[in-house]
């Protein structure tokens, strides 16, 4: 009996040691592309990334652990193509390996710019180790740094690089940060706040080339405007890895579809994290989801399931995000809002409740961790909540979901 | 080399090695402490990582800052004065035959 797992990241490495936590007794065989010791992506554009996290503490298990689980851990591999009759995977050094149960965890990989230039060195992207390596590298020589990309990877590097010293400039696409999941209250204090600590960011702006002479020096935009620039990083967003369950002949559609145990269209293999596309019965919709709550809660489903307990997937979704001395973190899916309520305890401190005809379907809160934890108790099943309460910040949070007269 | 007992929900106790400067989070993930699954790398985001610190162990323990408080107070519905998040304690010699009580996960 065996079971192989493709990538081992958030979702692989937490479905392995599952597998042995609840006692699967054949082999454990957990393949990654990586060249090195399985590791937390989130410090990449953090800590990290700002060189104040050694190293040891990025693994997200110390090597010991893979040999006490009898997981057999091949680093530096690539598996190229999957046999589903034979159940056999193959892999870029010719081995062949037999499964009977597969997981995929191949989560995403990064958009590229297509614009002119964007192969000149000097532009970086940041998914991996070594991308954040290569960028700690040339920062070293570089001082004028622009960020292209308004999700949390472009906020989190440059906010992480204006604490480093360089002067950054953060060009946006569209006419806020996070316009895809967060409303104006939280897209304002964003802007406020890289504008407050010195990054220069720019709004509506669509970059037409990157120009150089073999290394990048501006950022070129349609408006005419050029950015100095030592170095590029766009963060503009990922696409699942499906391609191996593609060629197999597995349902792919903006990720790798999935039931509610994570299987795929071929019941001997499962998706889960970055690359699986999965039917959320509590939101009622079809979501991939890019987090590590996602990548791990999935790998609990999976591994369970393997092991003969079929669970049907629920969690609720939930994220943070660390930018200079600020925490945002958030709890559910705000996408389909009609309203939205807010409590602000100071300056720095507010939390955004999403509803959607009077029910909470999701919050952020910015330094108001308190709020965002209440939430995330409460949130999975979409609870009915007191508005006047969850505004005001001299009443019990918890009593916002307890006592909902007044709805 | 610092020695660590975790006491489980079932009451069973398991003693491992830690090492200096590392968090009671990252030790317990390290050893598959199943309870404290540390989510968000011990970035006080999650609460994942509640644990409870023996009583006579108190006067060895840095207070919690604010914002531990914070989270803890809106994920326990059972706070106890010697609930803590693992990540947020940081072992050094001092803490040589640590003893904590680990709780049902509650997520
Ligand atoms: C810079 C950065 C910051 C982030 N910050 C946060 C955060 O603060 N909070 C949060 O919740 N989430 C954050 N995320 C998102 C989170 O890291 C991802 O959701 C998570 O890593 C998904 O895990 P995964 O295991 O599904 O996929 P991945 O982490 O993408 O891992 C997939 C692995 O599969 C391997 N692989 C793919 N194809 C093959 C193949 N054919 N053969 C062998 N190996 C293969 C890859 O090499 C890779 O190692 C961040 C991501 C990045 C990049
Ligand atoms: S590991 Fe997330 S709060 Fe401790």
């Amino acid at each position: 009996m065996s079971c192989i797992i493709i990538g081992a990241s958030h979702a692989g490495v937490q479905a392995a040691a599952n597998l042995r936590r609840q006692g699967y007794a054949g082999k454990v065989i957990l393949i990654s592309a990586d060249t090195v010791l399985p590791y937390q992506r989130p410090p990449l554009s953090k800590a990290f990334l700002q060189n104040v996290l050694p190293e040891q503490k990025l693994w997200l298990r110390p090597e010991t652990f893979y040999q006490q689980k009898d997981i057999d851990l091949m680093l530096g591999k690539r598996v190229t193509n999957i046999d589903r009759e034979q159940r056999t995977v193959s892999l870029d050094d010719m081995q062949c390996l037999s499964y009977d149960k597969l997981i995929l965890a191949t989560g995403a990989s990064i958009r590229r710019l297509t614009v002119p230039g964007s192969d000149l060195s000097g532009v970086h992207y940041l998914r991996d180790y070594q991308d954040t390596m290569g960028i700690r590298d040339s920062l070293k020589k570089a001082h004028n740094v622009v960020v292209i990309g308004g999700g949390y990877i472009g906020l989190e590097v440059a906010a992480s690089l204006q604490k480093l010293g360089k002067n950054v400039t953060l060009l946006l696409k569209h006419d806020r940060p996070l316009s895809h999941i967060s409303n104006n209250v939280v897209s304002d204090y964003l802007t406020q706040l890289h504008t407050t600590h010195g990054v220069n960011i720019q709004l509506n702006v669509v970059v037409t080339e990157i120009i150089g002479v073999d290394k990048v020096l501006a950022v070129e935009t349609e408006n005419g405007q050029r950015y100095p620039a030592d170095m590029v990083i766009a963060g503009i967003g990922v696409v699942p890895e499906q391609q191996l369950a593609e060629q197999c002949g597995l349902d792919v559609n903006n990720g790798i579809r999935v039931n509610e145990y994570m299987q795929t269209s071929d019941h001997n293999i499962y998706a889960i994290g970055d690359c699986s596309s999965f039917y959320h019965p509590v939101y009622q919709k079809q979501l991939r989801i890019e987090s590590v709550q996602n990548a791990t809660d999935q790998a609990k489903t999976a591994s369970t399931a393997i092991c003969g307990q079929f669970v049907p997937y629920s969690a609720t979704a939930w994220f943070w995000s660390d930018q200079y001395d600020d925490k945002l973190q958030t709890a559910g899916l705000s996408e389909g809002y009609d309203e939205i309520v807010i409590r602000q305890e100071t300056e720095k401190s507010l939390a955004v409740f999403y509803l959607a005809q009077n029910q909470l379907i999701a919050v952020d809160t910015i330094n108001q961790p308190k709020s965002f934890m209440i939430s995330r108790k409460y949130i999975h099943n979409l609870p009915k909540v007191n508005k006047v309460i969850l505004a005001d910040k001299n009443q019990d949070l918890n009593s916002a979901f307890t006592e909902i007269a007044g709805v | 080399m610092l020695n660590i007992t975790f006491v489980l929900p079932d009451k069973n106790e398991i003693t491992v090695v830690a090492n200096e400067g590392d968090s009671l989070m990252q030790t317990a993930v390290d050893n598959d402490i199943e309870q404290i699954s540390g989510d968000c790398g011990g970035c006080c985001s999650c609460a994942t990582c509640h644990c409870f610190i023996d009583d006579k162990w108190k006067a060895k323990m840095m207070a919690a800052d604010d914002m531990e408080t914070e989270l803890l107070e809106g994920a326990i519905d059972n706070m106890q004065e010697n609930s803590r998040l693992a990540c947020q304690i940081f072992l050094n010699k001092e803490h040589d035959g640590l003893v904590v009580h680990v709780p049902e996960s509650s997520w």
